[in-house]
Formats: structure tokens, sequence, C-alpha cells
């Protein structure tokens, strides 16, 4: 038995070796399966996994892909919008307008545009979480008449007889059909795959750095009046609340609930007006503030807190009191506020086309 | 070899007895066929002026569903067959009919939801029927429209104004209007056990919508735009009971 073995290995050894020096002189082929990876995540996130769905692992092949859909202005309706014309990296990907009217259309939106980081996280997208994936959420702006208004089927008809991209779809997914939950998966890979976890918080946690004082005592005040809806780490609790901007919330029939905030979505009375808590990270790049962008500075924002709570029914039971802190403290405050700010994210070229 | 010929013998008793008796087919291909209606009368989108039930003047300009879950079921012995990743869109301006293939069975009862199952509402990267460049879902909210229905209409002297009814949501429990709607067979005469080829021929009644159980007053209504909340149910309520019929 085992000289027979023996024999079979040496033959099928003669075999393999015969047909790859048959091989030789042809074209090389390239392999081509998506090159997998998950992020390395710094310990100050907090966070223990990199959540993404299992029909949508990322990729290199399928983050590329995504990056260059992202700030392709040809996909949408007149040929000028990108993702990227409202989600600039060194403004954290935000636009750092209150309500954009740079789509096709040129009206304004209703809300303000998010920043773009650490978004592998959020089980709900957009300020009212009505988007439960990003795989869902990228045909939102790509589709809608106010932001890039694309009709899917032009978009796949463009990307079909355009340049690489039938290629790199082939090596994202391994198939050279083009279709629109391609689209959004490749965009949402690339979404997903940007990652701020290098501020100078983080370096104070890693121990590569120090704060100074003024930022420890400011990180202290966080800690007492912050924490709650800003969780350490991501600095978002991923939830929504009514963090008193107004008192009533009209609901005009063509806005379709846009002022309920998530109500619209949860059809909860305590969801009456609210909107999901953004991350404190980056926070000095990202102004103008609020869902509707109403807060040109920090300032204006932490004084809404101090002094500017609108009560109803709805409102935050932590933000019934408001937030009471001194001058002083609020500079403190602000301090370590700035210190979540990641230069090397906002200058990622790894981010850029 | 005395296995052989016993394997012979065998196959030839069998292909006599098939050339004696018609075998029953194991399987049907069957084909689903809606026809829309108003008030009894086919339409077209943009140039048809119809009456509804409470007095409205009303001009369709589009109007699309979803079909889903199909199942058959042998109430008899409870034998059911439900056709797996079946989610089909029927359009007034476009397809309107599709075919499946199923085991054949004395089903006598049919049923199929408007809309799409929770499960696959919960992402819109999808291909087929479901793609999301089919016009039919939401953008501020992950999930497809299940019944969608758009025209103006007019009241009288009135100024003509838009209706819009976009009816889908299956979360929260309060809010599902992914309905069942149920029919029976052996009253259309329709037999799956016997035939290879089955049509089964809808009606869908648009003037149902607003009809029963719930009527709903367009010229009364606060909001002629339904996309949700207690409006949408009660348009959900009166598709799930009034509207198709089998032929």
């Amino acid at each position: 038995m085992r000289i027979r073995k023996g024999y079979t290995a040496a033959y099928l050894l003669i075999l393999v070796l015969g047909l790859s020096s048959c091989m030789e002189g042809l074209p090389e082929v390239e392999d081509p399966a998506p090159r997998y990876f998950i992020p390395t995540l710094a310990a100050s996130l907090q966070q223990s996994t990199f959540p993404q769905p299992e029909s949508n692992l990322l990729s290199e092949e399928g983050v590329l892909l995504g990056k260059t859909l992202f700030y392709d202005p040809l996909i949408s309706a007149n040929g000028q919008v990108s993702c990227g014309t409202c989600h600039s990296l060194e403004l954290a990907f935000g636009d750092g307008i209150s309500l954009s009217a740079e789509g096709v259309s040129g009206k304004p939106l209703h809300r303000h545009a998010p920043v773009l980081f650490n978004l592998a996280w959020n089980e709900g997208l957009f300020w009212d979480g009505g988007s439960r994936n990003l795989e869902s959420l990228i045909f939102g702006p790509l589709t809608h008449p106010d932001e890039m208004g694309a009709n899917l089927n032009e978009t796949i008809a463009y990307l079909n007889s355009s340049g690489n991209y039938p290629e790199m779809f082939y090596r994202a997914f391994g198939t050279d059909s083009i279709t629109s939950a391609a689209i959004g998966r490749s965009l949402a890979q690339f979404v997903r795959s940007i990652l701020s976890q290098n501020s100078k918080y983080d370096q104070w946690k890693s121990g590569e750095n120090a704060l100074n004082s003024l930022e420890l005592q400011g990180y202290q005040l966080y800690q007492e009046h912050c924490k709650s809806c800003h969780t350490e780490g991501l600095f978002t609790d991923l939830g929504y609340h009514n963090n008193g901007l107004d008192a009533s919330f009209p609901d005009p029939m063509e806005l379709e609930g846009l002022y309920l905030g998530r109500f619209r979505i949860s059809f909860a009375d305590s969801d009456l007006g609210a909107f999901k808590t953004p991350s404190l990270r980056n926070i000095a790049f990202s102004a103008p503030y609020m869902h509707d962008g109403r807060f040109e500075t920090l300032d204006e924002v932490l004084d809404h807190y101090r002094s500017g709570i609108q009560h109803s029914h709805s409102l935050s039971p932590a933000l019934r009191a408001g937030i009471t802190i001194t001058d002083a403290e609020k500079e403190a405050l602000k301090a370590f506020l700035h210190s979540l700010s990641d230069y090397t994210f906002i200058t990622n070229q790894a981010y850029l086309p | 070899m005395k296995k052989i010929v016993l394997i012979a013998t065998l196959l030839g008793s069998l292909w006599a007895c098939d050339s004696n008796v018609d075998p029953l087919p194991t399987s049907a291909s069957v084909t689903f066929n809606f026809t829309h209606l108003i008030n009894g009368e086919e339409f077209d989108l943009e140039n048809s002026m119809m009456e509804l039930p409470t007095g409205e003047v009303f001009t369709p300009n589009k109007f699309k569903y979803y079909i889903s879950n199909i199942t058959f079921t042998n109430t008899s012995n409870q034998e059911t067959y439900t056709l797996e990743d079946g989610y089909y869109l029927i359009d007034q301006a476009g397809q309107k009919s599709f075919s499946f293939v199923i085991p054949t069975a004395a089903y006598d009862q049919l049923s199929f939801y408007v809309g799409v199952d929770q499960e696959r509402n919960l992402s819109i990267d999808q291909v087929g029927d479901l793609d999301p460049s089919n016009d039919m879902v939401w953008n501020w909210n992950t999930g497809y429209k299940f019944l969608v229905l758009e025209g103006e209409w007019q009241y009288g002297e009135s100024v003509r104004e838009g209706l819009i009814i976009h009816i889908g949501n299956n979360d929260p429990a309060s809010t599902i209007n992914f309905r069942e709607i149920t029919f029976d067979l052996n009253q259309a005469a329709i037999d799956l056990e016997r035939n290879s080829e089955v049509n089964l021929d809808f009606e869908a009644e648009l003037s149902a919508l607003f009809d029963a159980p719930n009527e709903i007053v367009i010229h009364e209504l606060e909001n002629t735009s339904i996309m949700g909340g207690e409006w949408a149910i009660k348009v959900a309520e009166n598709y799930q009971e009034g509207m198709f019929t089998l032929k």
C-alpha cells in the first residue's frame, strides 16, 4: 500500500512538472479573487470588531472601485456632481455649508451634509437613521433629484462604456455585469473603510502624546456633561435624541415628515424631533453644526446647551436642566474637543482619488 | 448479468405502464396575468378620466406594486409550496405577467403578498425586480414601496390636485402594510394537479383602494399624499380586502 502511494505521488509530481513546463510562455493569468482585508482599529475607538455585512466584505478592489465612483461626477445626472462635491476630506468629509445647494438641481437641501468616518458601527444612517446600511444609503444621495439625480440605468450604461470600470467591477465582484447593487456595494465599501482614529486624544490614550492641563480639565467636563450621549470611543451613542433645538415640529405635506426627526422612521412619540447623535471627533473641522447646520460655531452649540434648550414632551431627559458650565469651563471643554481633531485623517492620501 | 436482465425487464414493464395511462405531470408552468381596472374598465395611464366611488374625477399616471411570497396549499393535507425568491413588480406601464414552475399537487388555495417581506426589505442592494433602479425604493428610508398609485383628481369645480399613494412599511409592527391575499383555486376551477401549463388571470380594481373596509374620501383628506401612518394602513387594508379577483 505504502509503495503504491509513493508511486502515485511521484507520478503526479511528474505530471505537474510537465504541465508547468508547458505553461511557460503563456501570458500570466492574474488571480481575479478580491483581496479581502479588515482594517486595524485603534484601542481608543473602543470597538472590538469591525462590523460589515457578510454579502459585502471589504476588499482592496472593492474599496478602490468605490473611491473611484465617489469622486466621479459623471455618475450624476448633469455630469458635474460627485459624492466628493459635498463630502470633502479636509472637512472630515463634510462640506462646511449649512444646507448645500450644490446638487444637480441647485435647490438647497433640507438637511446638513454629514461628515463621513467611523460609519461601520452605525446601524442607522441619515440624521434620522432611516437608512439601515451603507449599501442602501448610497442610492439616496445618488438618485435624489436635488443631490446627484442619477438615473441608475443611465449610470450603468455610462459605467459599462467607460474606461476601466468594467474591469474594476470584475476585479471587485468577480462578474462583469455592472448592477445597481454592485455600485451601492462598492461605494459602501469605500465609505465603510474611512476611519478616523489618530487624534491627539487617541495618541494620549495610547501613551504617545499628552493632553495639556486645559484639555484635561475639558476631558473631565466632557465626562461630566457630554458623555451620556457622546459615548467615549466613537464619541456618539449612535442613538437619537431631541436635544431641544425646537419646541414644535411642523409637518408640511411636501416634506414627508422631515421636521419630525426620528419619529418619521419609528413612529414613536419619544422620537419626535430626535436626530442622531453626531460624533464629537473632528468637530473642529465639521462646522456648521446640527442636522440643519443652524449653528456656525462651537460657541453657539455650547451656548445652546447652556441656555437655549427648547422644551417639548420628547426632549431628552438629560437636557431638561441644560448644561451648566462657566465661561472658563466652556473654554476648557472646547480645548478638549479640539484634541479630537485628527490631522492624519484629513490629509490621508489613501482617501483621495 | 442476471441483474441487468432484471433491470431491463423492470424498465420494460415501466415503459408498458407509461404507454397505457396518461401520467400526471410532475411540474406545472404557472403564469400570473394582471389586468388593472377602474370601475370594471381597463384604462390608459395619463389620458383616462375615471370617476371614483366618492365622486372625484381621477386620472392615474402611475400604478405599480410588488407581488411576493406566492404559496400554494392543499388545505386537506396542509401540503404547501412557497415560491423561493419570487419578487415580481407589476406595472401598469410595464410588466403585467410573470411565470414560474412549481411541483404539481392538488392545491386548492393560493396566497400571495402585496409588498416585500421584512427580511428582504432590510436592504436594497438587490437585483431583478428588486433592483433599486425600478423607482420603487424610498430615498430617505431603507426599503421598498409595496404599492404606488399616483395621479390627479378633481372634485366638482375644485382645482386639479395630485394624489400620491406610496404604501410600504413592515417595521415597526404598528405600521405593517405587507398584506396577504388568499384565493380559492377550486372556485376558480384551477387544477394544478393535472395540468402542466396553467394561467391565472387576476383583475385588480383600483377603486377598491378607496372603498372597503375603509372608505377614503379623497376630497376630504387633509393631505392627499399618503405615505405612511394611519391612512397608509387603511389603504393596505383595502388592497388586502377587495382589490384582487381571480377570474
